[in-house]
């Protein structure tokens, strides 16, 4: 049978970072292809560029369909193409109808009036069809089964009658019985002749709904397989690879004493109350210690570290203990006077000031050390922000320079000098070499060995696999709101981490 | 050559260098027509025009620095100017009258503060509604009438000074501008405001108590608006209902023009004393160049938008320097 897509050689960069090498798969009608790999693998990628989010041109390689090469320049192109997509994020209107929430962008009836009669009728009709019970007519709001929801971004999808249709994630946000029905669903349309790419971390899924299994790693295709072809162990390894041979190791100088102590944090979903990101979760960590918080993205781990800081605080639960003594956190205050620190994922939108300089951005969480009433002692400002500026190798012409004119790694520098600043105990470091040039990475690490010697303690979360097995000296691993597994040493690997995910 | 590059560069980086190159160039343009507008006297008159709005401007400058909204200032003006009147008519002395009005202009401070930041309302309207709750009250307790006749040494604040024209609210608001412009560009709070107008997250992970600080931005426009109504009050020898109404979009527009964005993170006193010394100029000007007073909002308008397309070209410069 002809192939119903085909993907030819696709090749995407990024500046710094290849993010697609050379893919190609085809797709037959009816066929449901799955796609593995890890976080950065390109899944996404791939599918922004089927989706038409990233227009032709702005890529190498090519797209056929239906054997006739296309140029998608819109998600509207694609759509008209008959490829359909359902995202992992719940990107519904929560204060529309069900109706208007399934029907958006084509709802019946004249040039300005909508015609809610016959909405209503055709929703009700497709979801008779599909056997999910809802009511057209009812407010997303109401809807109070999350699981109903996630739902109805994947139908929305499928109302549009795809002939392509690409699943991301698709089963987060549900329960055993609604993927049951969500794959019925599935079924129906694998009668009709639509295919499907999976995309998904949960390898069950891939082997009870799949009939191939296209496996990503780094941006380049590594593997395909019929589904009866192949065991889930090897998709693991193939998804890992085997290149860990690093050249950096971090130097283990962890003590027994313990520094933070987390117990019974409990974060609840701020969009699914049935649900929570975080269950009773409980660690400590120690003096000197590279404490790292493994799992996919979407598993809560920068969730934890905003729950202790106090960043996060709606329904939070959480006792806190730093060097044996309870502290009381309700906000991010009282966690930098208490000792902790956090360099966040997102520099440009809680790390940096950028109308402001270098000098002003590293002194921002300790001014109350540059006391000289009643104004800021600026010799003393000048010179103990220049000692980080100086010691973290910071590229400006000076430190009266604006951030914003920075490179990201000298901006990163620049948030992890505001943070050493303050003599923290405890840093909480989220990505912290995301964007940042291998040069530059490895100045972070050999600087992260300095402070676990001078006895700080790290906890790290980073998809940077190589990196994050690199670092920690031990590590959780975070799945389903509970932590699934505790590695130490040498037990850290990719393969061990994977397998408490998947 | 070079020079001229390196000063030019200099200005560029300034944000209140579209305030200034107004500024000089009204001064231009109507020394041209009148040459009595740059004569000492006149200016001290102009000085005495910007006295009144720099008295709240300078504050005003730290709140939006902030990011935050006051559109209430006005209506506590008139409150003030009137508790004061009526406490000297009560015959309290003169000092506790002061006090008293400036006891008024914090506890409105204070309420909006605690609307805004503890309960957390938006600014733009919850401001507002102070202004028209406000500006209802004093109608309902003053009767629409003004209070008149205060005693000669009160009146002396508004009216007299140390030298002649230069008046007591000149003194006065040149130290509070001075006052403001320390506190914004040398200590913890105003680099807690720049912080805060910069980037509200980062400011708040870096341990700044955002409530607090804006709460404090809130309560000195306030106090420095209940200051102007004293002032007033002195000048006009009345306590008038309507003393400080519509001054509040007027004014924040005299601190956008000095450079201040109104999203917050940027911003001097410096330029905003540029912006109102602008706006009484164009009055002044006005009137020695005889020109009808009908001109001046459709001048004061066009300038604004002048400042701000000026402003504009100024970044895309210096983003372009940097290529």
């Amino acid at each position: 049978m002809k192939p119903i897509l085909e993907m030819k050689h696709v090749t995407k960069r990024f500046p710094g970072v290849l993010a697609l090498d050379n893919v190609s798969f085809s797709l037959k009608q009816g066929e449901f292809l799955g796609i593995c790999g890890e976080n950065g693998a390109g899944k996404s990628t791939l599918m922004k560029i089927l989706s038409g989010s990233y227009p032709y041109g702005s890529y190498e390689g090519e797209l056929h369909i239906d054997g006739k090469p296309v140029k998608m320049d819109s998600i509207s192109t694609a759509q008209a193409l008959g490829i359909e997509m359902a995202y992992q994020e719940l990107n519904v209107m929560l204060d529309a109808t069900v109706a208007e929430n399934l029907m958006v962008g084509n709802l019946p009836g004249g040039k300005y009036i909508v015609d809610f009669k016959k909405l209503y009728n055709m929703t009700r009709e497709f979801l008779d069809k599909v056997s999910v019970d809802l009511d057209p007519a009812q407010i997303l709001r109401s809807v109070t089964n999350s699981g109903q929801i996630q739902l109805i971004s994947i139908l929305r999808a499928i109302i549009k009658k795809p002939r392509i249709l690409v699943l991301d994630e698709p089963t987060t946000a549900l329960t055993g019985n609604e993927v049951k029905q969500v794959f019925a669903i599935l079924e129906q349309l694998r009668k009709e002749g639509v295919s499907i790419l999976y995309i998904s971390h949960k390898l069950d899924e891939v082997f009870e709904l799949c009939d191939s299994v296209l496996v990503l790693r780094d941006g380049k295709s590594v593997a395909f397989h019929l589904i009866n072809e192949v065991s889930q162990n090897q998709l693991i390894e193939e998804m890992v690879g085997r290149n860990l041979e690093n050249q950096y190791r971090h130097k283990n100088v962890s003590t027994d004493e313990v520094v933070l102590s987390v117990k019974k944090l409990h974060i609840p979903n701020p969009n699914i109350s049935t649900k929570n990101i975080i269950d009773e979760l409980s660690f400590e960590v120690h003096r000197g210690e590279v404490f790292g918080l493994g799992g996919l993205v979407g598993a809560g781990r920068s969730e934890v570290l905003g729950a202790i800081f106090g960043q996060l605080t709606n329904g939070v639960k959480k006792i806190i203990e730093i060097e044996g003594q309870e502290i009381q956190i309700t906000k991010p205050a009282d966690a930098v006077a208490a000792g902790l620190a956090f360099l966040t994922e997102e520099r440009r939108s809680s790390g940096l000031v950028i109308n402001m300089n270098i000098r002003e951005n590293i002194s921002l969480a300790s001014l109350k050390k540059l006391k000289g009433y009643p104004a800021i002692n600026e010799r003393k400002e000048t010179k103990e922000t220049g000692r980080f500026y100086e010691k973290l190798r910071i590229k400006a012409p000076s430190q009266e320079t604006r951030v914003g004119n920075l490179s990201g790694g000298n901006q990163q520098k620049v948030v992890l000098a505001k943070w050493l600043m303050t003599e923290c105990k405890v840093l909480f470091l989220d990505e912290p070499t995301k964007g940042i040039d291998v040069g530059a990475k490895r100045e972070f690490y050999d600087i992260i060995d300095e402070l676990t010697q001078k006895g700080m303690a790290v906890v790290l979360v980073s998809s940077d696999m190589p990196e994050f097995i690199s670092l920690c000296d031990r590590c959780i691993v975070l799945a389903d709101g509970k932590a699934q597994a505790e590695l130490a040493g040498d037990e850290i690997t990719q393969v061990n981490i994977i397998k408490e995910v998947v | 050559m070079k020079l001229k590059n390196k000063t030019m560069q200099k200005l560029l980086n300034k944000e209140e260098s579209p305030a200034l190159i107004m500024v000089l160039l009204i001064m231009i343009l109507v020394t041209a027509v009148n040459s009595t507008f740059v004569r000492p006297d006149n200016l001290l008159d102009i000085l005495r025009t910007t006295s009144y709005n720099l008295l709240i401007a300078a504050p005003l400058t730290c709140l939006m620095v902030c990011g935050e909204m006051d559109l209430c200032f006005g209506s506590v003006v008139s409150l003030a100017g009137i508790t004061c009147g009526w406490l000297l008519q009560m015959e309290v002395p003169i000092p506790f009258a002061i006090l008293g009005a400036l006891a008024c202009g914090f506890a409105i401070g204070m309420l909006k503060a605690v609307l805004l930041c503890n309960v957390g309302l938006p600014g733009f309207i919850t401001t507002l509604g102070i202004q028209y709750a406000l500006s209802g009250l004093i109608l309902l307790l003053t009767g629409g009438q003004c209070i008149n006749y205060f005693p000669e040494s009160f009146k002396a604040l508004g009216q007299r000074g140390p030298l002649p024209k230069l008046y007591w609210t000149i003194i006065v608001a040149l130290v509070i501008t001075i006052v403001f412009h320390f506190i914004l560009s040398k200590t913890r709070l105003g680099r807690s405001f720049y912080a805060i107008g910069g980037n509200r997250e980062t400011a708040k992970l870096a341990g700044i108590n955002i409530g607090k600080v804006s709460m404090i931005s809130h309560v000195m426009v306030s106090v420095c608006a209940a200051l102007v109504g004293v002032f007033k009050a002195a000048r006009f020898n009345s306590a008038q209902p309507n003393a400080g109404s519509g001054t509040e979009l007027l004014l924040m527009c005299g601190v956008i023009i000095g450079g201040t964005g109104i999203a917050g993170g940027k911003g001097t006193v410096i330029g905003t004393l540029l912006g109102c010394f602008l706006m009484a100029e164009i009055d002044n000007g006005l009137i020695l160049t005889r020109v009808s007073s009908y001109w001046n909002n459709l001048i004061f308008g066009v300038i604004l938008i002048l400042a701000l397309a000026l402003d504009l070209y100024r970044q895309k410069k210096i983003a372009s320097a940097k290529e």
